[in-house]
């Protein structure tokens, strides 16, 4: 049962050029100057990250070569051209939280969530290992981040140590399976606060 | 619908209106709700006070409010009660029925909640006498910890916006701009350059119209004190803000906030929406003839953007490059206009300086560079947060006297200061003043105000390479110099970490340094040596180890070190071999264990779960031989 939950997690929909143009075009009538960082940024936030199509459909929308939108899209760090998993794991890479040994927190979260260097998702699409920028939270060091992939939860966690993010862990492995197995059985009750 | 305020009497009398409505209250009970403090739980707890008020029939009479950081994030979440000025640490939700019902009915201290001198066991119930903030001198801040960040009133009611109802109604613009020059004013973004004079080329630089900018960018690790302004006082910023845009001549503003900074966004998008309700931005400011509009610019995470020309390029939309300087952005900036570029903290000083006058602000700090500096102290010292102090104090009082000394009674070994851009600090110059000019002479830089302490665990080699590979990470790849020094010091830097370095690398480092700091296109890449350079100037017998020895005395470096444990000392309780994520870890309840070293990923957590101390870490040394069968644990003496 927990796999047919999970496996659900993973299949994303992507959406077409065509949606995204709509999308655009939407949100843009309104401010008179286009700012592409602006236009991606929106984009983003709607599908989680920027799909392939939609990178065509900006560059078509607002008439620029897609080579353009595409250099924008992978100079900035907080643009993502691959779907995240449903929840990510931000590990803070500060000086702080480096003195105070997130590196080999996030080395432990690699391998606890059987991810590498090619693969920052896990199989099951239940989480996303990231390292991140300072946030600003360095008394808290070593820090991480939870967030869901469209931003409307946020949670940071500091002073971590491998145990504790084991926990951490699985307590967020318990959360999912309960906010999928409710999806799925499309009671309205809500699990999760 | 609010009232517009069309003249300074207006304000004035708003001002009074608020101060009177407030005075019914008698406990103003602030709680800290920055970053730090909700991460700690500072959200449940202030349920929980709300309801617990409540219940005791004290609303009306009990004013709570949400205010910004505090600085003192270490102890957090923090609350304080006005007029008493209790300051309570650590507050969980369990706690506040005690505060409520003994503090605010009775009058009466909980001592539990009090901040404990750790070497003298007093306890200290006043804000203004802990330590951490005696010997502090908080002008930007002061008013963190009183405000609600979200409310225009509260700001108001301290004193708000009247230096901008003086400007714009007692002060030519060029008396303005002669104002800032006198007080000494200097960027507070890290290169400390004089804000009037800046302010000046821009008005007077041909062409139309002129921006001004506030660079919430901060993006150098370590560094917060940004983001606290903007979350607990953003009124102040907008405030300086529109003086500045008044003095330049200038009608439009952005405010560019980093990515990482939701609220810091959020609470000055919803300041400009107030202000401009107010009459205080906008068409005809405060019934004057001066109009001006903010836009707040959310960036997209990229630390080069800091950098002011990259930082316009990235307002434009654009991929965030620097551009040379022949022409200075206050010149030509965004869209080739005439843009003024300032610091959070340096227009936040702006109102201040046009209230008290730009004596009063020269008489605090050193000659060179007056007034406060915002650093945020973090490492390893006992109380890290933000620590607001007049200028020209040296880095041996904030470190002990603010920072209460080094944590766990380990030995200091380094503060880094400035960022990636500034370099480290050894003991020997611990009583070197801190300003903008005897940072640089020791080889550092103020930078934006980062202060990260270092003590006998922290690897001099590791800390550089790290700041290498952020600085490789995040340069834009534009100049040679810096996208190709930085690879090549990277490369070197890690393969000396890693055991592999070569006598010869260091004088290699020395000469990519050299002609990065010569010819780099942005201060990215001319200020990146810095943490290399002073590694190797102060700790160079830390290098030496490292490439002859194969050995790193702080045991950072994972492929110098080995985890051994103890035969003597092991209880074989299991809980390592347990804990073990690849069961490396041999052994069981009767006999101790042993480390497979061909298996162990060197994750430290054997280290860190036993209680015995019988897990070592080793560098530089033989690793002692497995026990031979299986050995027989010695029971620790009772």
């Amino acid at each position: 049962m927990h796999k047919s939950a999970t496996t659900l997690l993973a299949s994303s929909n992507i959406p077409s050029k065509n949606e995204v143009y709509l999308f655009v075009s939407k949100i843009t009538s309104k401010s008179s100057r286009n700012n592409l960082i602006k236009i991606l940024q929106a984009v983003q936030n709607r599908y989680g990250y920027l799909p392939e199509a939609g990178l065509k459909a900006i560059s078509q929308f607002m008439n620029i070569p897609l080579s353009r939108v595409y250099g924008v899209a992978t100079f900035y760090h907080q643009f993502k051209l691959e779907p995240p998993g449903r929840y990510v794991i931000l590990v803070c890479m500060g000086t702080a939280c480096h003195a105070k040994g997130n590196m080999n927190n996030y080395e432990f979260l690699r391998l606890l969530l059987g991810l590498d260097s090619n693969k920052h998702t896990t199989e099951d699409g239940m989480f996303s290992l990231e390292s991140a920028r300072c946030f600003g939270c360095c008394s808290l060091a070593p820090v991480i981040m939870i967030m869901s992939s469209d931003g409307s939860y946020k949670r940071l966690y500091g002073h971590v140590t491998p145990m504790l993010l084991k926990k951490i862990i699985n307590e967020y492995r318990v959360k999912v399976l309960k906010e999928v197995t409710i999806h799925v059985g499309h009671t309205k009750r809500n699990f999760v606060r | 619908m609010v009232k517009r305020i069309n003249s300074p009497e207006d304000l004035e009398k708003l001002r009074n209106e608020i101060i009177a409505k407030s005075k019914a209250e008698k406990h103003v009970v602030s709680v800290c709700m920055g970053t730090g403090c909700i991460a700690l739980g500072a959200d449940v707890m202030m349920d929980a006070l709300e309801k617990e008020v409540e219940k005791h029939g004290l609303k009306g009479k009990v004013e709570i409010k949400k205010v910004g950081c505090v600085g003192f994030c270490e102890q957090g979440p923090i609350i304080i009660i006005y007029p008493e000025e209790i300051c309570y640490l650590k507050v969980k939700p369990e706690d506040v029925p005690d505060i409520v019902s003994k503090t605010l009915v009775e009058g009466k201290i909980v001592e539990r909640l009090v901040y404990t001198d750790p070497n003298t066991g007093e306890k200290i119930p006043k804000l203004g006498e802990i330590p951490f903030y005696k010997h502090q001198h908080r002008l930007l801040l002061a008013n963190n910890g009183r405000i609600d960040p979200r409310s225009i009133e509260d700001y108001i009611a301290v004193g708000g916006y009247k230096a901008l109802a003086k400007a714009l109604f007692e002060m030519k613009p060029e008396e303005i701009i002669e104002e800032i020059k006198a007080s000494n004013l200097r960027g507070r973004g890290g290169a400390g350059f004089p804000t009037g004079i800046k302010w000046e080329t821009t008005r007077n630089a041909p062409g139309e119209p002129k921006y001004v900018i506030v660079n919430c960018d901060e993006g150098d690790p370590g560094a917060f004190m940004d983001r606290a302004l903007m979350e607990g006082n953003p009124h102040s910023v907008l405030e300086g803000l529109i003086i500045g845009a008044y003095a330049i001549g200038a009608h439009e503003g952005f405010v560019y906030v980093r990515e990482e900074y939701p609220m810091a966004a959020e609470n000055i998008s919803l300041a400009i929406k107030q202000a401009e309700e107010y009459g205080l931005l906008g068409e005809n400011i405060m019934g004057s003839n001066f109009s001006f509009k903010v836009t707040v610019h959310r960036g997209a995470g990229a630390f080069v953007s800091g950098e002011s020309s990259a930082l316009m390029t990235a307002i434009e939309g654009k991929v965030g490059e620097p551009r040379p300087k022949y022409i200075h952005t206050a010149v030509q900036g965004i869209w080739n206009k005439p843009s003024c570029l300032n610091n959070v903290k340096t227009w936040a000083c702006v109102p201040l300086i046009i209230l008290r006058g730009a004596e009063w602000f020269r008489s605090i700090g050193t000659k060179g560079s007056s007034g406060t500096m915002i650093f945020s102290l973090v490492g390893k010292v006992n109380n890290t947060g933000l620590v607001e102090v007049p200028m020209g104090i040296t880095l041996r009082d904030i470190i002990f006297k603010i920072g209460g000394g080094i944590r766990g009674g380990k030995k200091f070994k380094a503060v880094q200061t400035g960022g990636p851009s500034g370099g480290f600090i050894p003991e020997e110059l611990l009583d070197t003043p801190v300003d903008f000019d005897e940072l640089r002479k020791v080889g550092s830089m103020m930078g934006s105000g980062g202060m990260v302490v270092m003590d006998e665990d922290t690897c001099m080699v590791d800390a550089a390479r790290y700041f290498v590979d952020f600085l490789l990470e995040e340069s834009c790849g534009k100049c040679v110099p810096c996208r190709e020094g930085l690879k090549e010091l990277s490369r070197i830097l890690n393969n000396i970490c890693r055991g592999e370095g070569k006598e010869e690398d260091i004088q290699l480092i020395e000469d990519i340094c050299e002609t990065m700091s010569e010819a780099s296109l942005c201060a990215l890449g001319r200020t990146a040596v810095n943490p290399v350079l002073t590694s190797l100037k102060y700790f160079r017998e830390e290098w030496d180890e490292h490439i002859k020895d194969k050995k790193c005395r702080a045991k950072v470096c994972k492929a110098l070190i080995n985890y051994y444990i103890d035969p003597e000392l092991c209880q074989a309780c299991t809980l390592c071999l347990r804990e073990c994520p690849v069961g490396a870890i041999h052994g069981d309840k009767e006999h101790v264990h042993w480390i497979d070293q061909d298996k162990c990923i060197k994750c430290g957590t054997c280290y860190e779960v036993c209680r015995f101390g019988a897990v070592k870490k080793i560098s530089g040394e033989p690793i002692p031989p497995p026990p031979k069968g299986m050995k027989p644990i010695r029971k620790r003496r009772e």
